[in-house]
């Protein structure tokens, strides 16, 4: 059972999975521990016999590793129980530059803010939209989140987490546009402007590509 | 339905996978304290009297980051080389509620509120002695390991090193995994607006935030942010939040159940939930 936690571990940080659960600066320690795991379990069986007495709790580590390699959940979605208040922003608050080509003017195409745009994340939008308001309007902006019908307010939302998913923290970007065909959890980039909103900053939608589940599901401590 | 599952596994994994390497830790770091620092050493340094001990234990915890699944372990090995169990306590609760990484990690979260800060020092400190003084003065022990292994003494430095880290390893990973599964129950169960319905007067609100620190079992170095983000709570629920969580939660409560027995853990888990109560009401009124 040792071996087989420890291999989990290793599995797990190794192929990424990790990611959807804890920052990725545990990885290299999930590997170490894994590996120090396996080899008290070797250095169990090796030893054999004598009085061996494993408490019943530890069989519930069979659970986890159930989850770790068959189960394996995937992250937080939207739908999670999560709730904030959407101040929350401000607490991932976040300077950032704005490059001259992603200032596009207010009425540009949608193709042109496809072009342009910068990467931005809810407390960047916040950021600016408190600090930057004259030179943030007219700025193309790409967002990725997940797309949270909200009973007819559609939003975007993010988890940004410190250790782990249970500390997670849930940022959404209120979202006005058309967004037909879109399921609660898809996984989309969304293109667009400012909405001039300074409470809860969102965005005046151009363009949105459904996108594949990102290798890093979570904004970290590092990002926001 | 299916929501609340999802949820659930997540949480579930992502509490077992974060604490697993930190368990790993600190069951190596209590092994070499059970078989290489000599019986002398530990009599020296803090089997002295308990007055002194305790106090000392604390600062010693202050300054070694360590976290909750970490520093059990530690202190149930150094109960087991004769350190008095006040001060072995007062060092493992110490560790996680006061260390560095977690002052900076609070610093960082509640920029632009250091009072915050200092508050969860004061209050935090405070509450490790109220539990050290009170574990001194009624004199209350662990009980005693059913299995004090002959084999611990046997073999060789490295293999004796290897059987105590294999034994507290199994002794507390099937507990990391109850505590994770009973946290993150409980987390789907809670009613989304929970929050806001209790958070009326101050007496309430810090009680919930109290019970809230327990249930939801974070870790000390992320409470923080968590504790940031409850914007409709008053200053002081929110302390309270961070001073309780790192001294008693349902992870914790089944980890000193194991290490120290059903009656000592239930005096830790009463003295810290009132004491860290009682701390962060008084500190958060004098300083916020």
């Amino acid at each position: 059972m040792l071996v087989l936690l420890g291999g989990a571990m290793i599995v797990v940080a190794a192929t990424g999975d990790s990611l959807q659960y804890v920052r990725e600066a545990m990885t290299l320690p999930l590997i170490l521990a894994g590996a120090v795991v396996v080899m008290l379990g070797l250095a169990g069986l090796r030893g054999g016999g004598g009085h061996r007495h494993t408490p019943r709790s530890f069989a519930l580590v069979g659970i986890a590793i159930a989850f770790l390699l068959v189960v394996r959940p995937g992250p937080l979605s939207v739908a999670a129980g999560v709730t904030y208040d959407p101040a929350v922003q401000s607490r991932v608050q976040q300077f950032f530059e704005i490059p001259r080509e992603a200032v596009v003017g207010e009425n540009a195409s949608a193709a042109d803010i496809e072009a342009n745009a910068l990467e931005l994340h809810a407390g960047q939008l916040w950021y600016a939209s408190q600090q930057l308001p004259d030179s943030f309007a007219g700025v193309a902006v790409r967002m990725l989140g997940q797309f949270d019908p909200n009973d007819g307010d559609p939003q975007l939302v993010r988890f940004r987490i410190t250790c782990c998913a249970a500390d997670a923290l849930r940022l959404v970007t209120p979202l006005s546009g058309e967004l037909d065909g879109l399921a609660e959890g898809d996984w989309i980039e969304v293109f667009g402007q400012w909405d001039g909103d300074t409470t809860t900053p969102g965005l005046d939608l151009a363009s949105w590509h459904v996108v594949e589940t990102p290798d890093h599901p979570y904004l970290t401590i590092r990002d926001a | 339905m299916s929501n609340a599952v999802d949820e659930w596994s997540t949480l579930f994994t992502a509490m077992v996978l974060q604490a697993l390497p930190f368990l790993v830790l600190g069951v190596l770091l209590s092994a070499a304290v059970a078989v290489l620092v000599p019986l002398q050493v530990w009599r020296w340094i803090l089997a002295r009297r308990t007055v002194v001990a305790v106090p000392a234990a604390a600062m010693c915890g202050a300054v070694v980051p360590g976290c909750e699944c970490t520093t059990v372990p530690i202190a149930g090995r150094l109960t087991e080389r004769g350190v008095p169990f006040a001060a072995a306590m007062s060092f493992a609760l110490a560790s996680p509620a006061l260390n560095p990484i977690v002052l900076l990690a609070t610093a960082a979260a509640f920029a632009g509120q250091p009072s915050m800060v200092v508050a969860r020092f004061v209050a935090s400190f405070l509450t490790v002695l109220i539990v050290g003084a009170y574990l001194a003065a009624l004199g209350v022990q662990p009980a005693p390991r059913r299995s004090t292994h002959d084999h611990d003494a046997e073999g060789s430095t490295p293999a004796r090193v290897v059987a105590a880290a294999r034994h507290d390893f199994t002794h507390t990973a099937g507990l990391v995994v109850l505590g994770a599964a009973v946290a993150a129950t409980i987390r789907v169960a809670l009613p989304d607006d929970l929050l806001e319905r209790l958070g009326g007067s101050d007496v309430v609100a810090v009680l919930t935030m109290a019970v809230l620190a327990v249930v939801m079992a974070l870790c000390s170095e992320s409470d923080a942010f968590v504790a940031v983000s409850f914007v409709t709570f008053p200053p002081i629920a929110v302390l309270a939040f961070m001073v309780v969580g790192p001294i008693v939660d349902l992870r914790l409560l089944l980890m000193y159940r194991s290490t120290f027995g059903s009656r000592a853990a239930a005096t830790i888990g009463a003295l810290g939930f009132v004491g860290a109560i009682i701390a962060a009401t008084v500190v958060g009124r004098v300083l916020l």
